[in-house]
């Protein structure tokens, strides 16, 4: 099997590419680097069976030859990138959604596109199945991420219904896990390295609003059983129901890094959901998916990742 | 170094058009541009690409 992944280079990209690498596959990775770091695949890239081209997919994708699969998961993806990054932000959601489509269409490969909770927006219902429609502000700074992962959804359908690609949507809830970006502002990489640092943790309002972290192995392993499910063309959510709040992420993290960082609040952003967790209902029944690593194990696992990561920092 | 698979499939992002490898740029002949090789990355973002005429 021969796969383009868009955003190889990312923290999600990466990880999937190992893996379907490590089955065998023959993956060719496309990143313009802007959020993904070459560093991410230092192991790929040992392997003969991976190839890797620097491209902006919103641009044009300059990559013939055949394939079986587009994987589509290039696009800044925490929110302090891409309140940084918002016109690229919707443009890959957007005109790269519509290239990786276009190069699936004309190499008669499947489709998947990697959306996102966030399609959810600050949820009225709760946990969320992928029957809600979602609560977005599409004038708010996080309107850009939230919306143009909507739009990539309904041309990734547009594209299943008018031209009868072969297309999956899997909706991703927080993930976390190795090569994340220490500084990404997301609340895990964000609170690992102010323990470790020795600095105050920042939680954001009071740190009641809650979120349900997957670890990164679970979300592979959906999205592998997902590529392998055939008819599965409406989304599906993947990710881990366990449901914290912020303020009980940070002393968890406090107590497994044995830190004595402070905890310090801060305003919280605007529209920030308050509430987030996946019904994985869906992904039960059509993909016989449900996580396995516990946060606690998924954090352990992190955690020694960014000590070398904090420990590199420091030596350079 | 580019492998032959990747050289075999790589088109200028710009044209569509098939390219030259050379061992530090990639020459697109028919918009006549130049793109980079960087640590052995294949470069092919239009914005980084160079004028590029034949004998240079």
């Amino acid at each position: 099997m021969r796969v383009l992944v868009t955003g190889a280079a990312g923290f999600i990209g990466s990880h999937l590419t190992e893996f379907l690498l490590g089955r065998g596959w023959d993956v060719i990775g496309a990143d313009n680097f802007v959020t993904g770091s070459p560093e991410n695949l230092a192991a790929a890239s040992r392997d003969p069976h991976f190839a890797f081209v620097e491209q902006d997919v919103s641009e044009y994708i300059a990559i013939g030859g055949p394939f079986d699969w587009v994987l589509h998961f290039a696009s800044p993806a925490s929110p302090r990138d891409y309140l940084e990054l918002p016109i690229q932000t919707l443009k890959v959601g957007a005109l790269g959604t519509h290239n990786s489509l276009g190069v699936a269409k004309a190499k008669g490969a499947s489709f998947l596109l990697a959306s996102t909770s966030e399609v959810y927006g600050d949820p009225l219902e709760h946990p969320q199945s992928e029957e809600y429609w979602g609560n977005v502000n599409p004038v708010g700074p996080r309107g850009v991420y939230d919306e143009a992962k909507r739009f990539a959804e309904a041309m990734t359908m547009a594209y299943h219904r008018y031209h009868g690609l072969d297309t999956r949507i899997v909706r991703i809830f927080n993930t976390f896990g190795p090569r994340m970006r220490l500084n990404d502002g997301r609340a895990i990489p964000a609170f690992i390295t102010q323990a470790l640092t020795g600095v105050p943790l920042t939680v954001f309002g009071d740190g009641s609003q809650t979120r349900s972290f997957q670890y990164i192995d679970d979300l592979v392993e959906g999205l592998w059983r997902l590529m392998q499910a055939r008819g599965v063309h409406d989304p599906v959510n993947i990710g881990n129901p366990h449901e914290m709040t912020l303020l009980e992420l940070a002393q968890r993290i406090l107590r497994l890094t044995g830190s004595s960082s402070p905890i310090v609040f801060q305003p919280l952003p605007v529209d920030d959901p308050k509430v987030r967790q996946p019904d994985i209902r869906r992904a039960r029944a059509l993909l016989g998916w449900s996580p396995r690593v516990d946060v606690e194990r998924g954090l352990i696992l992190t955690i020694e990742w960014f000590k070398k990561q904090v420990a590199k920092g420091a030596a350079s | 170094m580019i492998d032959d698979e990747l050289k075999a499939i790589l088109v200028c992002p710009a044209c569509k058009g098939d390219l030259v490898f050379e061992e530090t740029r990639i020459i697109c002949p028919a918009c006549r541009k130049a793109y980079p090789i960087r640590d052995g990355i294949p470069v092919m973002l239009i914005s980084e690409a160079t004028a590029w005429s034949p004998g240079t």
